[in-house]
């Protein structure tokens, strides 16, 4: 991804003016288009989920600083990647960040060139996800048109279970069991068996609707 | 009688011898017979006459007696051996209220009281058996009519009760003597004489009971005179004490004189010394010679000193008023000709109408080097605190300074960044620089301030705008503000005097306090807005009040009364110095630190500085 790709937005977020006005000249030179705000809350008013980008963010702020912020996001359910910024970092601050999923913690003042990288890092993380987001979105809609015995098929397919084990367990010939998993691959868009499997746990389709223990 | 007995037997003989004998007798004899006989008769006569005249006599005798007997005023009674009267005088009877012949053959024991009979029994007892005189005192069974009237004129004069009065007894008190006898017809009798006592007896009781009451008087008298004399004596011993208390009292005050640690000097109102005690001498190093008759001012020239004109009014006796009882600072002269720091304090008093007035001096020379070590010592203190307190606020000093320092990073590599590109802005470069300029010298006036509050170490004072101090105080913890969501408001009155003041020690006083606060409202949980205000006002005793108050959770009750004394910290890492020296910096200053605290609602401490004079100061 290019920095001056069109549609991506650096936000910056600090409550000191010289330093929101110092960083923003910077990264606006360095070709990115950037959203700058003196607190959380203008943020929050003005960010908008339809453009990729990411998060500069100050720790210590009035009213709402950082951590809270980046609590609320998670709470919106916006996953914007955010970089911290700090003047006086302290562990257990930094842990708290790096738990709840931000992208760096940059001690003030920083490099330009690590500041850039960071930036680079964090948008492509934006975009991934969003890319994922769209195909966990098809696959989901996939699986929604299985029937239940189909979703029961499945289950036992990823719990790897033979045919034999499957037709034994649902109480029905090993025949009906090629039938459905046929009609399960075909549904799903599925390759082969492994791919099915991969795509079943890494979107978490089953969860626990369909433990093991619970079919029939 | 035996000659004429002799006589009348011879003459019998011769007449028994009948005639005869004349017959045979003599003439001669015969003759001188006749002659015998004759003058026998002549005696015969003469002792008839002489027996004549001896009736008569007797006869006046026995009228004599008779009246006596009959006209007595004492009664006289005879009576038989079993007591029956026999005879009696009108007067007896007229004592006993019957007639002479009502009287005849009545017992006499009848007539006595009841009472008396005993004694009258043994009376006539012992004067049959030892025929000797007796008397007895009885009292009569008749009631006297005659006393009936009498009352006892004392009761005037005396409450006694009626009926323990003799005057009130009616009975007849009667006295008796009496003795033995044998009357012309051999019987035996018992002669009586019978008198009324009863006026004598209560005239006797009369005396008797005004000589009691009498001795009662005297007793009552003489009791009070024991009483007077008691309390006159204890009066005496009450002067005796009083007179040796004051002896001692004296002696006291002469040995307090003469122990005094302070120069007790007593002077006239001019100005002349009377009397100096030791002290005085080893103050001033003159003799108590030099010094009495001098006067005052060669001593402590009051004339000389800051307010000249009222000492000297002071010892001329006019407008004393100010002086007494105060004590005021003077500058002694010494016989060597240096001088000795003085407290003075004067009283004026009367002796034997003249006026005088006492001054005590105190040298306070080791005083003065003790304030001055003291405050040098404060002094110290407070830059050690200071130190400590620029420590705590150091993180957020490093914060505040980092902030610019981040603004200047930025900033440059921006305009490293720009000029990159061949066709950049200068306008926007130029206008960049200039921003990093400005962040260089905010980072560096943070710098100053923070090493101006830490290096000064000597009191300085100078004239202070305090709203300005404030505000530079506020720039060394803006950051703290930010980084625990405090919101600050400064309420300061505009055009407030200028103070004199050591502004450094005053500046960390605030800081202190408003470091207090923060801590104190970081323990407000997040939700709760957290406001600290800062107020400066001047107040009625012509003092600049400073205020912080804060809305944290304030301080309880029994923490309140520690917390301005050293070393007490709830702080895990406090020394507890902050406030008692924040307190004794304030003190130096003349000023007084307090504080109001509300557990729950918040705390606001406040202090006070004089507006002193600027031109007061040389």
């Amino acid at each position: 991804m290019e920095p001056n790709s069109a549609n991506v937005f650096v936000y910056l977020v600090d409550d000191e003016f010289a330093v929101r006005d110092a960083l923003a000249l910077l990264i606006k030179a360095s070709g990115w288009s950037v959203k700058s705000f003196d607190c959380a809350q203008d943020f929050l008013n003005n960010y908008y989920h339809e453009f990729p980008g990411c998060l500069i963010l100050d720790v210590k702020m009035p009213v709402m600083g950082g951590l809270e912020l980046q609590e609320e996001l998670i709470k919106r359910n916006i996953n914007i990647p955010i970089i911290f910024i700090s003047g006086n970092a302290d562990i257990p601050d930094s842990a708290k960040a790096f738990r709840a999923g931000a992208v760096d913690f940059l001690e003030k003042p920083f490099e330009k060139s690590i500041l850039l990288e960071r930036i680079d890092e964090a948008v492509q993380k934006d975009l991934k996800a969003r890319q994922q987001l769209l195909e966990k979105a098809s696959i989901q809609d996939c699986f929604n048109r299985l029937t239940t015995r189909e979703k029961e098929v499945l289950q036992l397919i990823v719990n790897s279970h033979s045919n034999k084990e499957a037709a034994k367990i649902l109480d029905v010939s090993p025949r009906t069991i090629d039938a459905h998993r046929a009609r399960v691959m075909e549904k799903m868009q599925a390759d082969n068996v492994a791919a099915l499997v991969t795509m079943v746990m890494s979107y978490e389709l089953l969860n626990n609707a369909f433990a093991p223990g619970e079919i029939q | 009688m035996t000659d004429s007995q002799n006589l009348r037997k011879k003459a019998e003989a011769l007449l028994n011898s009948s005639g005869s004998a004349f017959t045979n007798m003599s003439k001669e004899d015969i003759q001188k017979m006749l002659y015998e006989l004759q003058a026998r008769q002549r005696e015969l006569e003469l002792q008839n006459e002489e027996l004549k005249h001896s009736q008569h006599e007797l006869m006046i005798s026995r009228d004599r007696f008779a009246r006596l007997y009959n006209s007595s005023p004492i009664g006289f009674l005879t009576l038989d051996t079993t007591g029956i009267i026999k005879r009696a005088n009108p007067a007896a009877a007229k004592l006993l209220n019957s007639t002479i012949e009502g009287l005849e053959n009545i017992a006499l024991g009848k007539l006595i009281n009841p009472l008396d009979q005993d004694e009258y029994y043994f009376f006539i007892r012992k004067i049959l058996i030892n025929h000797s005189e007796q008397a007895l005192s009885a009292r009569l069974n008749i009631i006297s009519n005659t006393h009936s009237e009498f009352f006892c004129q004392n009761t005037k004069y005396f409450n006694c009760p009626p009926e323990n009065c003799l005057h009130n007894d009616l009975a007849i008190y009667v006295e008796c003597r009496g003795h033995y006898n044998i009357d012309e017809n051999n019987d035996e009798r018992i002669c009586l004489s019978i008198f009324d006592i009863t006026a004598t007896k209560k005239a006797h009781a009369t005396i008797a009971c005004l000589n009691h009451k009498l001795e009662e008087k005297v007793f009552q008298q003489n009791q009070d005179l024991i009483e007077t004399n008691k309390e006159l004596v204890t009066r005496i011993e009450e002067l005796k004490l009083y007179k040796r208390q004051k002896i001692e009292q004296e002696v006291m005050i002469n040995a307090i004189f003469t122990a005094a640690v302070e120069g007790i000097i007593t002077v006239h109102l001019s100005g002349d010394i009377v009397y100096v005690n030791n002290t005085v001498e080893s103050i001033l190093g003159y003799s108590k010679e030099d010094l009495v008759n001098c006067n005052i001012n060669k001593l402590i020239p009051l004339g000389r000193q800051n307010n000249p004109t009222q000492y000297l009014n002071n010892i001329s006796g006019i407008g004393f008023s100010n002086a007494i009882g105060e004590i005021q600072e003077v500058t002694g002269i010494r016989k060597d000709g240096s001088t000795v720091p003085l407290d003075i304090s004067i009283a004026e008093f009367a002796m034997s109408g003249t006026r005088y007035l006492s001054i005590i001096i105190r040298d306070i020379t080791t005083r003065k080097l003790q304030e001055e070590s003291d405050q040098k010592h404060l002094d110290e203190l407070a830059h050690v605190t200071r130190l400590g307190l620029m420590g705590e606020l150091a993180s957020g000093i490093a914060h505040e300074v980092n902030q610019p320092l981040t603004a200047i990073s930025a900033y440059s590599q921006a305009c490293l960044t720009l000029i990159e590109d061949n066709n950049y802005d200068q306008t926007l470069l130029a206008e960049t620089l200039h921003k990093t300029s400005v962040q260089a010298l905010k980072a560096g006036q943070i710098i100053h301030r923070m090493r101006d509050f830490v290096k000064s170490k000597k009191i300085h004072r100078s004239t202070i705008d305090i709203n300005a101090l404030i505000n530079d105080a506020i720039s060394l913890c803006e950051s703290y503000f930010k980084l625990n969501s405090i919101t600050l408001k400064l309420q300061l009155k505009h055009s407030i005097p200028n103070l004199c003041i050591d502004a450094i020690q005053i500046e960390q006083v605030i800081l202190n306090l408003i470091k207090n606060s923060i801590e104190a409202l970081t323990n407000l949980p997040l939700s709760t807005p957290r406001n600290l205000s800062i107020q400066t006002a001047v107040n009625a005793n012509n003092a600049i009040e400073i205020r912080v108050k804060d809305n944290g959770p304030g301080i309880n009750l029994t923490e309140q009364n520690k917390i301005l004394t050293p070393f007490y910290t709830t702080k895990s890492e406090g020394m507890g110095m902050g406030l008692s020296i924040c307190r004794s910096l304030v003190e130096a200053h003349k000023g007084a630190l307090r504080f109001n605290s509300e557990p729950g609602k918040g705390t606001t401490f406040y202090f006070t500085l004089p507006i002193e004079q600027i031109n007061n100061g040389t």
